[in-house]
């Protein structure tokens, strides 16, 4: 592979910003009306996004990455978030890049790095991560699905539910129980190809918000898998469930953020702007002062995923931080989506982007693990790491 | 590393996760439900605390956390 120079972290959020705006951000309020029933409303900006690189912002060059560090990638996620209006489109591409790709990076063997690694940053392949089922969505350890021993590999059964992209999905990462007589902790994770004979794909959910990309069921029935599926050793699924779900907290709303800023500038400008009998509403301190509150969150969520990043740079491992990260950011891009709402006054009812974008954050404090389970985790860590 | 007694292990499950209620350092913690995921949790965080080490992800397992002893001899290995 030869040389190529890399651009300036500067220069490659300036990049992100235009290509968020300019590509992705294109026939957004028709796209969301449609919800992604058919791929090729989104598969075209997917594949796009990915040859702008954004797939492989922090995935190692020998995949085609362009390997930079946690702190760099939030930045260049972030100015992606500014300049692009589809939300869903985010969530996707953040969702495959810290859930799928960095735990494949990290868990995978060579083998299953060079086979999957460079058709996933490349857009020619889109991951599923499979974790939900009917009986276990807060708690991981209801997972029914099984994977079974066979002569040559293992046989898949089971449901899975509420998958991001996984109508139109090549790949998943699939959890299921190897060994039940170790109940939940006997939980294995695989790297399952969706073309298999038995797997079969549900149509996208007519969902409430982040309908630019679908989501759905994914259905394993007596599924034959090679070994080399497995990701990791057998046994380790719920440590690789634990580690790439921490990334995916911390860092999946790393352009929500950026979306964020935007709404936040365009509601300063709304209220400067909007001034019935000649006075602007920002003067109204009822006004200002939720405006300010806004920044507050922003800042604060923004410092928080800076600060997940920085910790992963520096080789500091804290338990908490992913919680924290995702229970505060989430709220805040709640929050911050209704306030933005409630100051457009009756405009804001209209559909369209502001209306879009509660719809869009209302999902972000349930997906990844609620908001409650965030708060359970962090008692749970400081009940034991506080000393005697 | 500070070390820590099998009996200050289950004092401390028994005290801060059980509410008092009381566990025999070779009693199966996991598949009886005594100990959740959460239960773990606050678990590795007071080992990680009290002797000053860092328990990798990928060693949090059922066969190192299935009792006391188990937790104990998996922690002689790190
Ligand atoms: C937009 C979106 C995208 C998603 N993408 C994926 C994906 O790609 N892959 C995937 O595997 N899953 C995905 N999910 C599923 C998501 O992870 C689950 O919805 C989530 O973990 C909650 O599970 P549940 O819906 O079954 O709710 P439940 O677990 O039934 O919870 C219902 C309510 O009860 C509360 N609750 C439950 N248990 C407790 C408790 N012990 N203590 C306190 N409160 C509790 C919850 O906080 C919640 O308010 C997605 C969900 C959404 C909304």
């Amino acid at each position: 592979m030869g040389y190529t120079l890399m651009l300036s972290i500067d220069e490659k959020c300036e990049e992100f910003r235009n290509f968020g705006h300019e590509v992705l951000s294109e026939d957004v309020e028709e796209r969301d009306r449609r919800g992604a029933k058919d791929p090729s409303d989104w598969m075209g900006l997917w594949q796009s996004a990915a040859h702008k690189g954004v797939l492989g912002i922090n995935m190692p060059q020998q995949f085609g990455g362009e390997g930079r560090s946690f702190t760099d990638s939030f930045q260049a996620l972030h100015s992606l978030g500014e300049g692009c209006r589809d939300n869903g489109m985010l969530l996707g591409l953040n969702g495959q890049l810290w859930a799928m790709q960095h735990s494949i990076s990290v868990f995978g063997n060579e083998h299953q790095k060079a086979k999957w690694l460079p058709a996933l940053v490349d857009g020619e392949a889109v991951c599923a991560h499979a974790v939900t089922e009917t009986n276990s969505g807060s708690d991981v350890t209801g997972i029914r699905a099984t994977a079974e021993k066979t002569k040559y590999g293992y046989r898949l059964n089971g449901e899975k539910i509420w998958i991001g992209m996984a109508p139109a999905a090549d790949v998943a990462q699939v959890f299921a129980i190897t060994n039940p007589d170790h109940g939940a902790w006997g939980m294995s994770a695989f790297i399952v190809d969706l073309k298999s004979p038995g797997v079969s794909k549900s149509a996208p959910y007519d969902k409430s918000g982040h309908r630019t990309v679908p989501t759905g069921k994914l259905t394993f029935e007596d599924v034959e898998i090679p070994d080399e599926s497995l990701l990791g050793s057998e046994g380790s699924g719920h440590a690789i469930f634990n580690q790439s779900i921490a990334w995916e907290r911390s860092f999946i709303f790393s352009s929500h953020l950026g979306a964020m800023k935007r709404q936040l500038d365009e509601t300063v400008l709304f209220a400067r702007d909007r001034a019935p009998n000649g006075k602007p509403i920002i003067n109204n301190q009822t006004v200002s002062n939720r405006i300010a509150d806004m920044q507050v969150r922003y800042e604060i969520s923004r410092l928080l995923i800076e600060n997940a990043a920085r910790e992963i740079d520096a080789g500091v491992k804290n338990r908490m931080t992913p919680s924290v990260v995702k229970l505060s950011v989430a709220e805040a891009l709640l929050e911050n989506a209704l306030q933005a709402q409630r100051i457009r006054g009756a405009s804001g009812y209209l559909t369209g982007e502001c209306e879009r974008m509660v719809r869009d954050m209302a999902g972000t404090i349930t997906l990844g693990g609620t908001s409650d389970i965030q708060r359970l985790l962090i008692s749970a860590y400081q009940k034991g790491a506080v000393r005697t | 590393m500070s070390r820590i007694s099998d009996q200050e292990i289950a004092d401390f499950i028994s005290k801060t996760i059980l509410d008092g209620r009381q566990v025999s350092t070779t009693q199966e913690l996991l598949l009886s439900g005594i100990l959740d995921s959460l239960g773990v949790m606050t678990l590795v965080a007071f080992l990680e605390t009290e002797m000053k080490i860092q328990i990798p992800t990928e060693k949090i397992t059922f066969e190192n956390f299935s009792s006391v002893e188990q937790v104990s001899g998996f922690l002689n290995t790190i």
